[in-house]
Order: structure tokens, then sequence, then C-alpha cells
């Protein structure tokens, strides 16, 4: 086989993967559009702007982005957290979705760059950079559950949210990939000889005892398993390689649907574990696994009688209420901290209570999953890769 | 522009960027200047010890204009998890250096935010121990401190302090 036809037969595969279709996909994505804006939102109110205001001060990672821009002051970081606010308003509707999703980009990738220069560790690249980029080149998260949808549907171009045409869920896919090559970083990182991951035993245990002890010393609740998993050496030792393997399964994650949905349920609740009993957490990287739910087999289980929901044909006059509400929102950001303060419950939903909404449900999919396969195993699998799942 | 991109131009976007990200991630390695080209090399060089018996640590304590003394620790200067670089900050505004001066203002700045805007007079650094067991829950008794000492102080204001050096 030439190089040629080589590359010409990968290039194949992997748009016939990148295009292969979903369940419900169209409405999935478009669901997912509107949490991803109001996910954004909470993002946004637990990291008050002025925390960054002395991030010339703290700037220890000397971000290129930050280098090459003027010094932002507060008030000016006010002024584009207020734009971004009033894009994500716009992006939830549905409104002009694409301009709307470059705004999103550009002013989302500005404000965390600044994040970044300070705390490299906790700026969050696929909720900033990485989801509304891809998303933006894929095109159609706008396309259901929108003002751009019914925009397109007045012109007899409607589409049904349980289409399952495979470039709807293009971006999703290609986050994934982002996150597989993320991961498969992570282990790699572990594994080479640099690392002290394989080499210091009680690794684990030592991080998991001090972090516990500089959360208390910060006025955080104590992690109630954090001396227990120190002291069981099976445990924690065996974690490191659990974990490694966790990271690595994303990369084989690729090539099954059923691995895909598998390794994420797995992803959310090692997450919320290490953020309840480790005190260890990175709430936003939720965003990235969010695409894979669907969101629209959910809401038709949850409002069987109204799926799709009915719009009237002049909710076309529904743009100047986006535009307004997008103009309200920013204004009222700018101002004050009232609407923080709403979306965050007065501040009680942080990056460690999220959690607790998060584990149950991420035990109660795990659950599916597992209970999906096993069905599958009962009933003798195809042996066929599964690239998705067809409605 | 992008609505006249076809789903062929989407799809061979959507490739090269990604296929710009892996090559990418094999150059950054761990540098944080490409931001958000970054790896995740998470917790992979720490070599943590079992935390010693006694911890010290230094916090804030602020005077304000009422004359109330208030202790901030990290996460009341900036929440959690940015509260590593609150820290950060606490050391710079009480180390020689020419960072002080800024990071002291910014100090008084986020403590009056703390404070629902209530006017700081005076800033202390507090070195707070605390008897630790580590293997506890909780690992120690934060209401509880063993000793606390001010081991630095500053005028909010930036004039000098009545009395000195503590």
């Amino acid at each position: 086989v030439s190089p040629r036809l080589l590359l010409e037969r990968i290039d194949g595969a992997v748009t016939r993967w990148l295009t292969a279709p979903e369940r419900n996909a169209a409405g999935r994505m478009g669901l997912f559009r509107i949490l991803f804006a109001l996910f954004y939102l909470w993002y946004l109110a637990t990291n008050p702007i002025e925390e960054m205001s002395g991030y010339r001060l703290l700037d220890f990672n000397h971000v290129l982005i930050v280098e090459v821009l003027p010094t932002l002051s507060l008030e000016v970081l006010r002024i584009v957290q207020a734009a971004l606010v009033g894009a994500l308003v716009l992006l939830a509707f549905g409104y002009h979705t694409r301009v709307a999703t470059a705004a999103v980009l550009v002013l989302g990738i500005v404000l965390e760059a600044v994040n970044a220069s300070t705390d490299l560790e906790h700026a969050n690249m696929l909720l900033t950079a990485f989801v509304p980029l891809l998303m933006l080149i894929a095109g159609h998260w706008g396309d259901t559950y929108s003002l751009d949808g019914l925009r397109m549907r007045n012109r007899g171009g409607g589409i049904s949210p349980n289409d399952p045409s495979g470039k709807y869920f293009l971006g999703a896919r290609a986050v994934f990939v982002v996150l597989a090559l993320l991961f498969t970083s992570a282990a790699i990182s572990k594994v080479l000889p640099s690392s002290t991951w394989f080499t210091h035993p009680d690794l684990l245990a030592n991080l998991t005892l001090e972090k516990n002890v500089e959360n208390v010393i910060d006025g955080l609740p104590a992690a109630p398993g954090a001396g227990s998993f120190a002291k069981a050496e099976i445990l924690h030792e065996s974690m490191r390689g659990v974990i490694v393997l966790l990271e690595i399964s994303f990369l084989f994650a690729l090539f099954s649907a059923t691995l895909r949905q598998l390794v994420i349920a797995l992803a959310l609740v090692f997450h919320s574990m290490n953020a309840f009993f480790l005190g260890i957490h990175f709430a936003p990287v939720l965003v990235a696994y969010m695409p894979f739910v669907d969101w629209q087999g959910l809401l038709e289980r949850v409002l069987p009688q109204r799926s799709p929901p009915r719009i009237p044909r002049r909710g076309a006059a529904l743009a100047p209420l986006a535009l307004v509400a997008a103009g309200a929102v920013a204004a009222l950001w700018y101002w004050n901290d009232f609407l923080e303060r709403v979306i965050t419950l007065d501040w009680v939903l942080d990056w460690r209570t999220i959690n607790y909404l998060v584990l149950p449900l991420a035990l109660a999919w795990l659950g599916a999953q597992l209970l999906a396969i096993l069905k599958r195993v009962r009933q003798g699998g195809s042996g066929q890769l599964d690239l998705g799942t067809p409605a | 522009v992008l609505s006249l991109i076809s789903e062929k131009g989407s799809i061979l976007a959507v490739k090269v960027i990604l296929v710009l990200f892996a090559l990418g991630l094999c150059v950054v390695s761990n540098r944080s200047t490409l931001w958000p080209l970054v790896t995740w090399p998470m917790f992979h060089a720490r070599t943590p010890e079992v935390p010693p018996p006694r911890v010290t640590v230094t916090h804030v304590r602020v005077t304000d204009r009422e004359g109330d003394k208030h202790i901030l620790g990290p996460t009341e200067l900036m929440p959690d998890p940015r509260d590593a670089a609150a820290n950060e900050l606490i050391e710079m505004a009480f180390s020689p250096g020419p960072k002080r001066e800024p990071a002291r203002e910014h100090i008084v700045f986020l403590a009056e935010r703390a404070l629902d805007g209530m006017e700081v007079r005076v800033v202390e650094a507090l070195d707070r121990t605390w008897k630790v067991d580590p293997y506890a829950t909780p690992p120690l008794d934060r209401s509880d401190p063993l000793r606390e000492a001010v081991s630095d102080r500053y005028p909010a204001d930036g004039g000098r302090l009545l009395g000195g050096a503590p």
C-alpha cells in the first residue's frame, strides 16, 4: 500500500468516526448549548473578577496571551466579563449562535488567560477555549432549541431534535479527542522517568494527608476518608495504577461508544469522590463530559407529551427579548453581585459542593452503563466497533 | 464567514485543529506560556511527606476602622481553589522585594472586599501554629491554634505605623 493510499484510508476512517450517527444528536447538542451557557455563567460567578485584578502581581506563569495584552484594569476586566455574560445569554437563546460562540471564545480566552497566569492548575482550557472553538467550527449546536432553529423552521428547513446525523455531533466527538489527548498526556507524564508517580509508594497517601491539612487550615471541611485512605496501603498503592489506567482508557474509548460512555461515567465518579473524600476538585472540567449525556432522551422521558417543545412560528419575536435579556443580565452582572449570588445560591454552590449534585447522578449513570453492557453481553455482542449510538 | 464553510470544510478544519493540538501537546510539554495549549501533568512529580505534628501558616489579621480585628485566611481573600495564589500574595507582602508594596495594597483591597467594604486600618502577618494528627478527621482544630504570633504589620494607608514594629 502506497503512503498516499494509506493516508487516504486513515483520513477516510477518521471522517467516518467523526461523523458517525449518534442518537438524538441534533436535539442533545442544542440542549448542551443551553447547559454550556448556564454552566459557564455559574463558573464566572464562582470567580469574582476582583480576584483577578492583581494578576500582574501574581503572574507566575507568564502566559503569552497575557504578556502581549496591555495591563487590564479592574474596570476593563469588569467590562470584558459583562460582555462575556451578555454573549452567553445570547448563546443560551441560540440567537446568531455562531457570532455568540465566537464572542464567548475570544472574551473567555482573554479572561481565563488572566486566571492561568496566576493559577494554571485551575485554569479551564476546555470550558473557555476548546469547547467553544470546536463548536464554532463544527457549527450545529445552534440548530435546535434556538432562535436560529426557529428562523430555519420558518423558512421551511426545520430540524428534528431526534435527527441522529453525525454532523450535529462532530463538535462533541472532537471535544472527546481533546479530552482523550489530555488524559493521555496525564498518563504519559506519570510513567516518564522524571515522574515520582511510581517511584514514591506513599505519594497518593501523603498527598491526600497534605491536602486535607491544607484544606482544614483554609477553613474547608475535612475530607472524611483521607486518614483511612492513607492507612490502607493496598488501596492507595493500587490507586496509582488504576488512575493511570483510567487516564489511558480515554484513548481506547475513541474506538467504542460503549467504552466511551463507561469511561466518562467512571471519570465523573472519580472526580466527585476526589472532591468529597480527598478534597481535590476540578469542577469546571465537567462541561467536557456534558455532550455525551443524551439530554434529548432525558427530556423526552421527563416531558413525553411536549417533545419537541412547541414554539409558535411567531416565536421569532423572541429575538428582541434575547437582546434585551443579554443586555440586562450583562448590566446587572457589571453593577453588583446579585446574579452571582442567585446562580451560586448565595455562594453555596461552589467547585466543591457541586459534587453533591454530580456524584449521585454519576453513580446512577455508571450503574446504567454497566447494566447496558451486561444486557448486551447476555444478548451476545456483534463483535463490531460501535462508533456511535444510531437511533 | 463561518456559515459559508461547507460540511466538508468543517470536518477538515476540525481535523486540522485536532492534529495541531496533538502535535502541540508533544512540543509544549510542561510549559505554561502557550496556555490554552498545555498538557495535564497532574501530580506527576510531587514528593509529598506526611504532615508534621505541628504546622505553622501565616494568615493576615486586619484591624478595621472600628478597632475590630479579623483573621483572614487565603480562602477569605481568594475563594477556594484560588487560595494558593492568596498564600503567595501573603508571602510577598511580608518578604523584602520589589513586589512587597503592590502586594500589600492588593491585600488591603481584597480584605476590604471580604469585609463588605469596611475600611481596613492595619494589616498584620499572623503566624498560626496548630497541633496536627494527619490521620484523624479533622486533622486539626482550626478554631484552637496552639500559638498565634504577629511577625510583621503595616498600615493600610501606606503611611507609618505608630508604635513601630511588633
